[in-house]
């Protein structure tokens, strides 16, 4: 009975390991950073003939992302064509430019739009601005009141007391599997003063070893007394 | 605890061994309990960790409350002062937690840049200036003065430390919820280590369980009180009454009405062990009688008796949950049309009751937030997971059922009648509470989480239906089912990791 019992745990929580790690190498995301706001609705108008939105100061951590995540209203109308900037906080300079073409739907029919900006890993804060160079107005979508409160919103200068939804992505999405070392970087900000991403790794390394080999030796032990 | 565990140790009843053992020994924990124990805290750290902060259930109500007691050694609810410490609100704005909590796609800000502004911004942060009144507020204060002990253990340090610290505060009483399963177990099932060992295996390795008792929560203490009031409750009434026996249930029960309204649910349970305990002695004298119910009474009297005179001297209502559950008019005939539609598909002759939870709350309260909710609720499997984990549920409840029914000659049925009581209670009490707060025009009151203080039984139904497996396939099928257990709070980690920083 005793060796049935242990095998048993072992078997379970292999099995139950191969799951995990199969869907970690399957589950896939392109993300880098993100501002928590929400795409609830409109919340900044970008007026035509160059009117420009801007987020910021934004401090992504230094991952390489290319492109920049949004939602646009174009009040039921085809959208014009619009560009997307990367600044420095600092200096002002560009670091990284794109241009979503004119011509796409409203909200209804395209909810995101990804605009590729170049590789680019910052490691100085950055605004990320939209500016219209077009004819119509569109307005950008994102949930009122400040929600990111580290950053502003500002249209043309004039703070707003909104904040838009915006992502920071890389175009090839990767598994969860190969980006666990970023993760648990990211896991390990605004927590206790000790702990960091070493402190993940160890943690799941007792999860995976120290656990089931800790439950097989109770089951045993059990076994065996109860024999 | 090391008085516990050396019970533990010994048999269920008194056995020769245990009269005759060296008072002076050292008491030896058995190794599978030992091993439980460890397992359950390393998990429990691991959710203390891992967990954003304030994106536990309440946890920013909960962690406001033991600041004001770590700060100023005062309870909250001022309506002079502002909720939160400034500390605390601008820590969950850097963070993002207002927006992460319960909205499944906003991710915590992980921002190494912002981070490092804000341990230099922290210190220079009030963190006594909170305690105004919130929901948590009401409780009493006894478990926020292990979350105020343990915040107290991470000075100096910034907002994080200290949440983590108060969440220590909570998780210590994790093992002791496992060491009181399995002294339950070991009062029903007798000294079987396999039976045991699969019982505590329920809260030690039940994700959910193990979630909320590693955040800043009351709940971690009212689970190990619970737990160990169920195993009083059941010893008192395994053998001979004894004053010793029912006092220490009684001083639990009391206990566990300082930590939260909720446990004077216990009471009936209670009432019934004293009711038993005096119909076993009635042929011996008055006086016998007497010593049982004060027994019962003077721990009570220690413990809640003595929050009453202090919450009045503070002017504080010391039971307000209670109170306002039990105030006012209510329609019986709708009360008795919301538990069955809790319970069971509408039939054509009721009037659709206006649950705040969409489907059948069965489903989405009983089984989804007790197997897999995680953060504000919001972090979840796919609806097929659940749909597994409820036929899962089912048959674990069939063959706990049926192993009752096989047993039924040979069941002390006074303890059915008092776990039955607590059960009862405690649904009763929720069911009347969330009637109430639904028809008051509240969001919803149920939470999966407030089964939990039942864990204990579930551990003897897991056991239980084990039980019923061949005695040679038993070690195997132990084995398998706790070996499933820990895959799943495996998964469960990997689901929260994924959620918040991926």
């Amino acid at each position: 009975m005793r060796s049935g019992a242990v095998a048993g745990v072992l078997a379970a929580f292999a099995v139950g390991l191969v799951l995990v790690v199969a869907i970690a190498a399957t589950r896939e995301s392109r993300l880098v950073y993100s501002i928590g706001t929400g795409a609830l609705g409109p919340v900044a108008d970008v007026k035509p003939g160059g009117g420009e939105v801007c987020k910021g100061p934004l401090a992504p951590p230094p991952e390489a992302f290319d492109r920049v995540v949004f939602t646009v209203g174009t009040y039921f109308r085809s959208g014009p064509p619009l560009e997307v900037l990367v600044r420095s906080v600092r200096s002002g300079r560009v670091l990284g430019r794109g241009r979503l073409a004119g011509g796409y739907p409203d909200i209804a029919r395209a909810p995101e739009h990804s605009v590729p900006v170049g590789e680019l890993t910052p490691r100085e804060p950055v605004d990320i601005c939209v500016r219209n160079p077009g004819r119509r107005r569109v307005a950008l979508y994102g949930a009122p009141g400040l929600s990111h409160r580290t950053s502003s919103l500002t249209a043309d200068g004039t703070p707003i007391n909104s904040d838009v939804a915006v992502r920071l992505e890389r175009g090839d999405a990767r598994s969860l599997l190969t980006r666990l070392p970023r993760v648990f970087e990211h896991a390990a900000t605004f927590k206790a003063g000790w702990i960091g991403a070493w402190t993940f790794w160890l943690l799941a390394l007792a999860v995976a070893t120290a656990v089931p080999a800790l439950l097989a030796l109770a089951v045993g032990r059990a076994a065996r007394a109860d024999a | 605890m090391v008085a516990a565990m050396r019970i533990a140790e010994a048999p269920s009843a008194p056995s020769r061994e245990a009269r005759t053992a060296d008072p002076r020994r050292w008491p030896t924990v058995p190794f599978p309990l030992a091993a439980l124990l460890l397992v359950s805290v390393c998990l429990g750290a691991t959710w203390a960790i891992l967990v954003p902060a304030f994106n536990a259930p309440d946890e920013t109500l909960h962690f406001a409350y033991a600041q004001v007691l770590a700060e100023r050694f005062d309870l909250p609810g001022d309506p002079e002062l502002p909720a939160f410490s400034t500390e605390q609100s601008r820590g969950a704005d850097v963070l993002n937690a207002d927006q992460t909590a319960g909205q499944p796609g906003v991710k915590p800000e992980w921002s190494a840049d912002l981070e490092a502004r804000w341990r230099a911004e922290d210190a220079r942060l009030a963190a006594d200036d909170g305690g105004g009144p919130t929901a948590a507020a009401l409780n009493p204060p006894m478990a926020y003065l292990w979350n105020a002990l343990g915040y107290r253990a991470a000075q100096p340090g910034t907002l994080f430390d200290h949440l983590l610290g108060a969440r220590a505060g909570t998780l210590i009483w994790l093992p002791v919820t496992v060491l009181a399963v399995w002294l339950l177990a070991g009062e029903v099932f007798g000294r079987r280590r396999l039976a045991q060992l699969a019982a505590a295996a329920v809260p030690a390795l039940l994700p959910m369980l193990t979630f909320v008792s590693s955040s800043v929560t009351p709940d971690g203490m009212l689970y190990a009180t619970w737990s160990l009031a169920l195993w009083l409750g059941t010893r008192a009434l395994r053998r001979s009454p004894s004053v010793a026996n029912l006092a220490a249930l009684a001083g639990v029960v009391g206990l566990a009405c300082t930590v939260k309204a909720t446990s004077y649910a216990l009471v009936p349970g209670v009432l019934v062990v004293l009711a038993v305990s005096a119909w076993r002695t009635r042929r011996h004298q008055a006086r016998r009688l007497g010593a049982l119910a004060a027994a019962v009474a003077l721990p009570l009297a220690l413990t809640i008796g003595v929050w009453f005179a202090i919450a009045s001297g503070l002017e504080r209502r010391a039971a307000a949950q209670l109170v306002d559950a039990t105030a006012g008019t209510t329609n019986y005939r709708e009360f008795a049309s919301y538990l069955w539609q809790f319970y069971l598909p509408r039939p054509p002759f009721l009037t659709d009751y206006r649950f705040t939870t969409e489907g059948l709350p069965l489903m989405e309260v009983w089984i989804k937030h007790t197997w897999a909710a995680f953060g504000w609720l919001e972090v979840r499997f796919s609806d097929g997971v659940y749909r597994a984990l409820a036929v899962l549920s089912g048959v674990l409840v069939l063959l706990a059922a049926a192993r009752l029914w096989l047993a039924r000659r040979r069941i002390d049925w006074a303890v059915v009648g008092f776990l039955a009581a607590v059960v009862a209670a405690l649904l009763i009490g929720l069911h009347w509470t969330d009637y109430r707060q639904t028809e008051a025009g509240s969001k919803g009151f149920m939470q999966g989480r407030y089964l939990f203080p039942l864990i204990g039984i579930a551990g003897l139904a897991v056991a239980g239906a084990l039980d019923l497996v061949p005695r040679r396939l038993r070690g195997s099928a132990t084995g398998i089912t706790i070996g499933a257990l820990a895959t799943f709070h495996v998964l469960c980690l990997g689901l929260v990791l994924d959620r918040f920083y991926a």
